[in-house]
């Protein structure tokens, strides 16, 4: 199969479409890192807190101190700007994922799909010759000057955000979203006093137009995209769409981003007059005779990236080895481009039991946690159990060893009245992280049961 | 880029003729119009300018109290001045749970009422008679709780005139009591000044949506905030909830004078106030309950606003039902005590789960991306 595809992902394509996502790519990277330290989130996030939830497996991976976390962050910065601006390009993009993909991995309560979207077009875009056309290297060395690329290169950015709206499309075929549209009935009311669209928005048939054209657009506009005589069209309604989402949603630089990278889909032509214009800016000129880049070890190369591509197909599916309703219990939700599905509130009890002397003490989640951390873990198992390790190990360098933790956790979901997320009784001090079914989470009720105080024993 | 913005335009153009379009659809199903703005306004003009208002006039009352008492130290002036304590306490239950613009500002409620006080601070600052109310270390050692003390410190009432008069350090504790009248009332001022001549009652109400910073976003998140501290504060604490064992009766709120009970239920009311809308005028106007109708948002079966309604009642009976002062009562009716616990345990899980969710209502306080 492999080998009947490889003339066509290794035919040379113009370099132009790579060089330009390149350029945008890393611009948009370089003004997000700017915007992160200048909102002060990188002390109210990776200073300040006095725990962290680390992922699975990567509890290594550690906040560096203050001047530690500042350090990365311009190293970050310079390495997106290398980026963009194609000088050292291997080692900037090198150093932009990793110090990009560390920092995202320090701390759970700030996964977005949006970051790891970078996380994994930073990855391509190391394995890719971007910097061999529009770029500072290019000018530094001009032998390395290339007019065209394995189409691969270009394609694998295509098929990645091709994944991402499709998969976001597939999430959004569910009957909360479909039928109740929720959680947009909620969401939108809150913009009435928007111009133009405000009043709009506290139509009901207005929502379930949001979410069916939003459904239909998730899942088809890689398709409009690529198809030249829709293109034009497809890429209006990507402005549209995601400025729409710009001024609804609190996403930052998502839109923006999504903006700019969807240009890879137009042709090589748009994108060369593109460079062509900028070039007569700073005038430089560029050789008249095409010349193809040649890659080292392609063939390694392909089959690694025929690999990535099937575990990205694959990954978003994990949840299916999971029993119970996947957005309650949110066991393989992450890393699946599920974005804006849910209303997720939870309030979380945790109770601390001494099992010499059988007392048990409330505690005050804000003792430990900020209120970011504390209203991401109060909805999702896997950061209540991390919780409740760490009180653990809070109580046991206390002189309180072996302590027994308990958490009581209402959840409301997508307009369903507050329960039971977890089961109250449930000794979490006990149980181990791993990637198995998480046997203490309670089914969803579609009918809310009666509330009740499990209160302290 | 033109292009782009063209695009963009004409997108933008389709839905306000869609919008324009809209008035001559009949609506979907029964909905009820509602006025975000005007419960907006009600909440600023009727809600929270009151309560400032009247807090403001209490503790100018109490600060008056306090100066005729301290002029001549008797049983009568005494009760005068315990009154007036009582009332402008009770005043600051109703005015605590706007902790966001000028409140927040003053710090209200860590600089007004941070219990237990401490009273060898107290003790040490009267006799040392120099100190800096301002600092953070004093904070446990001034606002009400500190006035608790030094007007009911003592026992009865003559023992504590017998303090304001033959006792040790007079003129220091006069001088402190005085002080701490003054301070309070001064933290009074600012915040009602803030609301009335200032310009923070247009900012409020120039807030939309439901963001962070939003007023309906403050409204909701400092509702849950002083729900969490009636819970936590009043009740759990005293009750030894957040420590291994027994009852600590001495951390409850105003030990000395014993009124936590009625604080507790002031506050309570002053919570449900709030959540519906209720005007100090007695009227019940646009509040959070109608918004969440607006959206429709139920809980079993029936709305939520019913349910939070009928869960703020339950545990102002539970409170009711609690005899005599409340640092007795962690000991001696621990059944009744938990019972408030735990229904206010239950309205904290309608009004922090259920309520921002259906409201769009972010709970957090900083400005963060979603996704």
């Amino acid at each position: 199969m492999l080998q009947k595809l490889k003339p066509y992902l290794t035919a040379p394509v113009s370099a132009a479409p790579l060089a330009v996502f390149r350029f945008v790519f890393g611009g948009m990277m370089l003004a997000s890192i700017l915007r992160f330290m200048g909102k002060g989130w990188v002390t109210a996030l990776y200073v300040q807190p006095k725990v962290y939830f680390p992922y699975y497996g990567f509890e290594w991976v550690q906040p560096l101190g203050e001047a530690g976390m500042y350090a990365l962050f311009v190293l970050m910065a310079l390495a997106a700007l290398g980026m963009m601006v194609g000088l050292c390009y291997r080692l900037s993009a090198l150093l932009f994922f990793l110090s990009f993909t560390y920092v995202e991995l320090i701390d759970k309560s700030n996964y977005l799909n949006h970051y790891y979207f970078v996380s994994v077009v930073a990855l391509l875009l190391v394995l890719v010759p971007a910097h061999q056309h529009f770029s500072l290297d290019v000018l530094r060395k001009p032998h390395s000057w290339v007019s065209q690329v394995p189409r691969w290169a270009v394609l694998v950015f295509q098929l990645q955000l091709g994944l991402v709206y499709f998969y976001a499309g597939v999430a959004k075929l569910n009957p909360d979203w479909l039928l109740e549209a929720m959680p947009l009935r909620y969401w939108l009311p809150a913009h009435t006093h928007l111009p133009l669209i405000g009043p709009l928005l506290d139509e009901v048939w207005v929502t379930y137009l949001f979410c069916w054209f939003g459904a239909f657009y998730d899942l088809t506009i890689p398709f409009f995209l690529s198809w030249r005589r829709s293109r034009l069209l497809a890429y209006a309604t990507v402005v549209v769409f995601h400025v729409l989402t710009a001024v609804l949603f609190q996403i930052g630089m998502f839109p923006y981003i999504m903006m700019v990278s969807t240009l890879i889909f137009f042709s090589a032509n748009f994108h060369e007059r593109l460079l062509g214009w900028c070039r007569s800016l700073v005038r430089v000129r560029v050789p008249a005779a095409p010349v193809a880049a040649r890659v080292v070890a392609q063939p390694l190369l392909l089959n690694l990236l025929v690999v990535y591509t099937v575990l990205q197909v694959l990954i978003p599916w994990r949840f299916v080895l999971y029993p119970g309703q996947l957005f309650w219990t949110e066991q393989g939700y992450r890393f699946s481009w599920r974005v804006m599905l849910m209303e997720k509130t939870g309030t979380a009890f945790f109770y601390v039991r001494d099992p010499k002397t059988g007392h048990e003490v409330e505690i005050n989640n804000s003792d430990y946690l900020t209120i970011n951390q504390e209203k991401q873990m109060a909805t999702q198992p896997d950061m209540l159990l991390q919780y409740a390790h760490m009180l653990q190990q809070d109580f046991a360098a206390r002189d309180v060893p072996g302590a027994q933790v308990r958490a009581e956790v209402y959840v409301s979901m997508n307009g369903r009245g507050s329960q039971l997320l977890i089961d109250p009784k449930v000794n979490l001090a006990a149980e181990k992280e791993s990637f198995l079914p998480k046997h203490w989470i309670l089914p969803l009720e579609e009918a809310t049961p009666p509330l009740e105080a499990v209160g302290q024993k | 880029m033109k292009m782009f913005r063209n695009y963009a335009a004409v997108g933008l153009v389709c839905l306000a003729a869609l919008n324009s379009c809209s008035s001559d659809n009949e609506s979907n199903g029964p909905k009820i119009d509602y006025d975000r703005q005007a419960m907006v306004v009600n909440y600023a003009d009727n809600l929270i300018v009151p309560a400032y208002t009247d807090f403001k006039n209490k503790t100018e009352a109490l600060a008056t109290a306090v100066d005729a008492f301290v002029a001549t130290p008797t049983v009568t002036t005494l009760a005068a001045t315990q009154t007036a304590y009582q009332d402008a306490y009770k005043a600051l239950q109703n005015a605590s749970l706007y902790e966001f613009g000028p409140a927040d500002e003053q710090l209200l409620r860590t600089n007004l009422n941070i219990y237990p006080t401490s009273t060898a601070k107290i003790e040490n600052n009267i006799a040392a008679g120099t100190y800096d109310l301002h600092r953070s270390a004093n904070l446990d050692a001034k606002g009400f709780p500190a006035l608790d003390y030094l007007l009911y410190g003592a026992g009865g009432g003559a023992a504590v005139v017998e303090q304001f008069t033959s006792g040790a350090n007079v003129a220091n504790r006069k001088k402190y009591l005085q002080e701490l009248s003054t301070l309070i009332n001064q933290r009074a001022n600012a915040v009602y000044t803030g609301w009335t001549s200032g310009d923070y009652s247009t900012t409020f109400k120039n807030s939309p949506g439901t963001a962070v910073g939003s007023a309906v976003g403050n409204l909701v998140n400092q509702l849950n905030y002083d729900i969490d501290v009636t819970k936590r504060a009043k009740v759990g604490i005293p009750s030894g909830r957040f420590t291994a064992g027994s009852a600590l009766p001495e951390k409850v709120e105003a030990y000395y004078s014993q009124t936590s009970l009625e604080l507790l239920k002031q506050a309570i009311r002053a919570e449900k106030a709030t959540f519906m809308g209720f005007a100090a005028n007695g009227i019940n106007g646009p509040g959070l309950d109608d918004y969440l109708d607006h959206v429709d948002a139920r809980y079993n079966g029936g709305l939520l606003s019913d349910a939070i309604e009928a869960q703020f009642d339950v545990a102002l009976a539970a409170a009711n039902a609690v005899q005599g002062p409340l640092s007795e009562a962690v000991t001696t009716q621990s059944q009744a005590v938990t019972k408030v616990y735990d229904e206010l345990q239950k309205l904290i899980v309608l009004t922090k789960t259920d309520m921002p969710a259906a409201l769009g209502v972010t709970i957090s306080y900083t400005d963060n991306d979603g996704d």
